[in-house]
């Protein structure tokens, strides 16, 4: 070979090393196999280089087996704590109870929904076993939303009465979402007194029914004394049965306008059928 | 549910505190946990010491010699562990989160951590090698140091050598291991670590020796103790680099053939003095650091202006005000009380507002600013449960809004006046919020537990709140949470993962589009833009040593502290782009690539543990049943001029609820009468109880008078200590109060050199009302400011006349420049009786300190002391005293002695006293005045066992007497 060549082919050879050599010393410290930082994504810093630093697999949540979470969730609550602290034994108790009805995760869902204050409230009141009575019957979870809504003194005031057995039944029969929707209608009282009849079983059987949304529309009518006059003479079927026709509308409306005693003389002579011939 | 009714009531009800804790029992473990707080996490503790030991028995070839006791609590807000084989396997883990500013703390799950680090400091100072095993059968197990008898020095040595390495090894070995087998997570891969070593060379600091870390360098540094764990875990590293990480092991390790003295093994392993070693990694950091700086100068370092030529020391987040131009922060540094601090941006002037109490190591306070109001809040006690309180800039009022909250991480928002912060309880991180007054706080979320949430700040139109969020992984995130309530952990965005870098002190710029903040993401701690609108992460400085706490201003700048040598110091920055931060190299990442035998170290995860397969037992824990004898120990006691030879036995549970002491003893002495040769005692303590008997006490201490405490006869006295506050160690009421008797006496119990007349059996009782609210400057060796004051009574109720006697003390002290304080101490007493009855009179004289002692050094302070004439001397029915102390600067040694022993300082303080007797009697009415002087020098034993030397001088004239003068000379053991 050209000794010229030769001696350029070397240079440009020692030289590409050289290079080699510089940019190999200049390099970041390699990254270990077992972690990398900086990998993309939302952990890229713009303008800085991740620092190499060994990280192993590590453990994760499901290697720590702790026991129930949801209590510990509760005693963070400043209000379940009051209690707690308060030195009031029966309400810690009651707190208990309630819990243990509706499991703690509902007690815990309820104070994060900001609404335990209010359970609370409720709790150092004598009112308190009546809602726990209820919250066996009706679902903490229901509960919890009517405090949310604002709403938990109307169950309050139901369970203050003195039928709170029939009200618990009403609200095992209706489901709580019913006796929400009763609960937020004008004439809750009425429903109340409805419950107070001595024929509560019978508006009980009529509650489990699939038509109780109908009687309560009926029941936002102002002739809903009249249909408990009804439910008293036991006549209460006939409007359940023909509640359950597709006529019901109809006799809502009659209702609304004033007619409802027509109705009533109807249903009492078993000649509702003729509403819906008119 | 039922065990928690049961729980919840047995915590209600006033039982004592032993009634209410559980213990959860395997052959290897007695974990004992109060029941409310910690019991959802026996279960992973006990599996995570488990795990860690099993582990250990391979690694280290470990066997426990006792079980080991975990105690497990949540009586800080912060967590913390300590550890010790003395007299049995223990460890007490407090539940709460870390720390983790600066990186400080690894951020993954802690008590897995955390029980791998303890249980080294369990393995190495428990297992034992022939000798130990010798003298452990021979003393009945390992002894530890009691100051009542020094004696047991030389047994607790002999019984556990490697107990009395220092602290740098001790956590050296400790956060070395704790490393590698939490799979790199922690600090001997640290940015921390790195940054205060880089810092020392750029800076051309000190490097502490060995000696000098312990006598100086974790007293007078800013970071205190932190030091040992810098040093060591550094040291280790560099051992491990050199000669293999298995060698640190065989270091520490205490097998047969192995040398009880740490340094003795050290040469016996390394083939070389510690000396020369330690000095060889100095040089070698040099170097390491100087390729470090090097890799940073690649790029353009950032320039700063410094705001303050003075090292703050630790610092917390720091505000403007706008109003006055100020930077307000919290400092804490050495020679001041750490306090809330302005500091004129323009000038650099620092102003000191308030102090704070209780300081936190690193951040001092949490700390939040409410710009319109000007008023910043903050907590304090740090060390237990965190208090609220808030400071306003225009009038100076420092006022307490709430007590116990456990709450830091403060943020104040602006749209809302919410206060928002971080609780701890329960081991549980939760954000609440404080609306006005801020008296209480509500819950807005809790994180399950390993997920830790920190450096919270708030948006200035008020829809969202920031926070660090440190994942069980330890990945740690910057994210981003919506104000509104319903709130779940499900709503929690991630904004940037940092991975396995803290992001830390995030805060928003004041037109809410960007973040600032810090993290080691490069290895160094910079600061860092995050834009909302590109949700990118923009490197903004290319520090030296690294950039902390932004805070952004107007226009194109950032307010900042920079990490020195000395600590953080305030400093302006360019709010800028930088085009390229270059990464670092880690020590700990240069250990594993040469020697990656550590990556086998890694632990199992703590949850493949089977508790049932281990027969685990969970039951309540009867502190009285699991007493049990700990050891038996010859003892050498003072007996008048006599000497008694006998035993002492120990006995106790292994938490500490009950404790048994009994000696006995026999004085050969043949000049004793008969009846006052056998010498017997017991003591047993059951806080808040204590009880004791003796028959002819006798005292280790009487060997070296002149004061002596051994009486002839049949003594028993009963005692209740009643804790009125407890606001920290330092500032508390208490009332105790004690019922004694004794029989066949011929001295009185508290005067040795005052005859009973004839009345050879008393009964008396006394209370005693005491508070103190001290506190001291970091690097100070005494209490440095504050209040203290007493108010006593007793009064004999058999045998001598019912004389109530009734005296007070009360002192006042104030720091006056660094570590020189002036105290003003007084003491009144009286007692009803004849003025000449010795049961009716108090007395005075000298320095009262023995020539070898255990109590207090500076005795000069005490009631009834009057250094300069013969004790007891003075005396009265009635009496009024004063004294003026100051207390000057004391002078500390960074490298005088060895391993073995070294002088750490030397203090002095100058007094005079003055004393007036019998007021109400001009008959007997006498006054007395003396002046004197007393140098104390600290010195450290076997690195933990303190003794110190006073030299003292007095000269006093009491009455109509001539002036006298006193030297005393002491030696006060541990």
């Amino acid at each position: 070979m050209n000794r010229k060549k030769l001696i350029a082919s070397g240079a440009l050879i020692l030289g590409a090393i050289l290079v080699v050599v510089v940019i190999t010393m200049d390099a970041p410290p390699s990254e270990f196999a077992s972690g990398t930082m900086g990998a993309g994504g939302d952990t890229t810093v713009v303008g800085a280089q991740p620092a190499a630093r060994y990280r192993a697999s590590q453990i994760t949540s499901a290697d720590i087996v702790t026991s129930d979470p949801a209590f510990q969730e509760l005693m963070q609550n400043e209000t379940f704590r009051e209690i707690v602290t308060s030195g009031n034994l029966a309400l810690v108790y009651d707190i208990a109870e309630l819990a243990k009805t509706a499991n703690l995760e509902k007690v815990a869902e309820l104070s994060r929904s900001g609404s335990l204050d209010r359970v609370s409230q409720l709790a150092r009141s004598e009112d308190f076993d009546r809602l726990v009575v209820l919250s066996r019957a009706a679902d903490l979870e229901k509960i919890a939303t009517m405090a949310r809504a604002g709403e938990l003194e109307k169950l309050v005031t139901m369970a203050r009465s003195n039928d709170l057995a029939k009200t618990t039944e009403l609200a095992r029969a209706s489901g709580m979402e019913r006796l929400i929707a009763l609960s937020r209608s004008a004439d809750f009282e009425r429903i109340v007194n409805m419950a107070r009849s001595a024929d509560f079983d019978r508006t009980v059987a009529f509650a489990r029914s699939t038509e109780f949304e109908r009687l309560t529309s009926l029941g936002k009518a102002e002739s809903l004394e009249k249909i408990v006059a009804l439910e008293r003479a036991g006549q209460l079927e006939r409007l359940v049965g023909f509640a359950r026709t597709g006529a019901f509308d109809k006799v809502t409306e009659l209702a609304r306008t004033g007619q409802f005693d027509r109705v009533a003389d109807l249903a009492r002579s078993g000649q509702l059928e003729r509403i819906v011939a008119e | 549910m039922k065990l928690r009714i049961a729980l919840v009531l047995a915590w209600l009800v006033a039982a004592p505190a032993s009634a209410q804790f559980r213990t959860l029992e395997t052959p290897d473990l007695k974990l004992v946990y109060f029941g409310l707080s910690s019991d959802y996490l026996t279960g992973h503790a006990a599996r995570s010491l488990t795990n860690s030991l099993e582990v250990y028995r391979d690694l280290l070839r470990y066997e426990p010699t006792d079980r080991i006791t975990l105690f497990l609590h949540d009586g800080s807000d912060y967590g913390n562990a300590s550890a010790d084989v003395l007299p049995n396997n223990r460890i007490h883990l407090s539940i709460a989160p870390l720390h983790y500013a600066f990186e400080t703390a690894p951020a993954n799950e802690r008590i897995n951590s955390t029980l791998h680090h303890e249980l080294v400091h369990v393995a190495s100072n428990d297992q034992a090698a022939a000798s130990d095993r010798f003298f452990r059968r021979l003393l009945g197990g390992k002894v530890p140091v009691d100051s009542q008898d020094p004696l047991t020095v030389l047994y607790s040595y002999a019984t556990a050598p490697r107990r009395y390495a220092p602290r740098w090894y001790q956590e050296g070995i400790a956060v070395f291991m704790e490393t590698w087998m939490s799979g790199g997570l922690g600090r001997s891969l640290g940015g921390y670590d790195e940054m205060a070593f880089r810092t020392k060379v750029l800076e051309d600091g000190h490097f502490y020796g060995f000696v000098g870390l312990e006598s100086e360098g974790t007293s007078v540094d800013f970071q205190v103790g932190v030091n040992s764990y810098l040093y060591g875990t550094r040291f280790m590293s560099y051992l491990a680099l050199l000669y293999g990480p298995e060698r640190i092991v065989e270091w520490f390790m205490r097998p047969d053939g192995s040398r009880a003295h740490f340094a003795s093994q050290f040469r016996h392993v390394f083939g070389r003095s510690l000396a020369s070693a330690w000095n060889d990694w100095i040089a070698f950091e040099r170097s390491y650091q100087l390729e470090n700086l090097a890799r940073i100068r690649k790029s353009p370092v950032t320039t700063y202006r410094s705001v303050s030529d003075r090292p703050l020391g630790s610092i917390s987040r720091a505000f403007v005000d706008r109003a006055s131009g100020m930077l307000l922060t919290a400092a804490n540094y050495p020679g001041t009380l750490p306090h809330l601090a302005a500091i004129d941006m323009r000038t650099g002037g620092l102003q000191r507002l308030v102090d704070v109490r209780g300081p936190m190591l690193f951040s001092v306070t949490a700390l939040a600013f409410d710009p319109d109001g000007r008023r910043l809040f903050y907590t304090t006690d740090h060390a237990r449960w965190r208090d609220l309180r808030v400071y306003e800039l225009a009038t100076g009022v420092d006022s307490l809004l709430a007590r116990n909250t456990r709450t830091g991480d403060l943020a104040y928002g602006t749209s809302d006046s919410t206060l928002w912060g971080v609780r701890h309880d329960s081991g549980l991180s939760t954000i609440v919020r404080f609306r006005p007054p801020y008296a209480r706080w509500e819950q807005v979320l809790t994180f399950p537990f390993g997920q830790d949430v920190y450096d919270l700040d708030a948006s200035p139109d008020g829809r969202w709140v920031i926070a660090s969020l440190a994942e069980v992984d330890g990945r740690q995130k910057l994210v981003r949470i919506p104000v509104r309530d319903g709130v779940t952990t499900a709503d929690v965005e991630t904004l940037f993962d940092f991975q396995y870098s803290n992001p830390e002190s995030f805060v928003y710029a004041p037109d809410g589009q960007s973040l600032y903040g810090s993290s080691y993401y490069s290895g160094v701690s910079n600061l860092y833009r995050y834009e909302f609108a590109t949700r990118r992460m923009v490197a903004v400085t290319n520090a030296e040593t690294g950039f902390f706490r932004p805070v952004p201003l107007d226009g194109d700048s950032l307010a900042a502290f920079v990490y020195t040598d000395r600590g953080f110091t305030p400093v302006l920055v360019p709010d800028t782009a930088m085009p390229q931060v270059g990464a670092i190299s880690f020590l700990g990442n240069d250990v594993v690539e040469k020697h990656p035998v550590v990556t086998r170290w890694l632990a199992p995860p703590p949850g493949r543990i089977d508790l049932e397969a281990e027969g685990a037992v969970d039951a309540e824990y009867r502190p009285l049943r699991s007493v049990r004898p700990e050891t038996v120990v010859p003892v050498a006691l003072g007996y008048k001029e006599s000497i008694a030879y006998g035993l002492r036995v120990s006995l106790a549970d292994p938490v500490g609820f009950w404790e048994f002491k009994a000696v006995a003893a026999w004085s050969p002495d043949p000049s004793l009468p008969a009846r006052e040769r056998a010498h017997l005692g017991l003591s047993v303590d059951h806080a808040p109880w204590s009880f004791s008997a003796a028959l002819n006490e006798a005292d280790f201490f009487d060997l070296f008078g002149p004061r002596k405490g051994s009486r002839r006869g049949i003594t028993s006295s009963l005692g209740r200590r009643y804790s009125l506050l407890s606001d920290g160690p330092r500032r508390n009421l208490s009332l105790n109060v004690r019922a004694s008797g004794y029989l066949d006496i011929e001295r009185l119990p508290e005067n040795q050199n005052v005859g009973v007349g004839g009345r050879t059996a008393l009964a008396n009782v006394s209370a005693n009302l005491a508070f103190r609210d001290l506190r001291s400057s970091l690097g100070a060796v005494d209490d440095e400011e504050g209040v203290k004051w007493s108010l006593g009574t007793a009064a004999n109720v058999f045998g001598g006349p019912f004389i109530p006697r009734l005296w007070g003390t009360f002192d006042t002290g104030r720091l006056i420049a660094p570590h020189v304080s002036v105290w003003l101490r007084l003491g009144a007493g009286g007692a009803l009786g004849a003025i000449d009855d010795p049961f009716a009179r108090y007395y005075f004289g000298r320095f009262r300190n023995n020539w070898i002692d255990n109590s207090a050094e500076q005795q000069y302070r005490t009631l009834y002391a009057l250094p300069g004439i013969e004790i007891d001397r003075a005396g009265g029915r009635t009496f009024g005293k004063g004294q003026i102390e100051t207390i000057l600067p004391p002078v500390r040694f960074r490298e005088l002695g060895g391993s073995f022993l070294y002088l750490k300082w030397i203090r002095s303080a100058v007094f005079a006293t003055g004393l007036l007797t019998d007021p109400d009697s001009p008959t007997s009415r006498a006054e007395g005045f003396g002046v004197g002087t007393q140098v104390d020098a600290r010195l450290v034993l076997f690195s933990y066992l303190s003794a110190t030397v006073s030299a003292g001088w007095g000269r006093a004239r009491f009455a109509d007497e001539a002036w006298a003068s006193e030297w005393m000379v002491s030696l006060k053991l541990l």
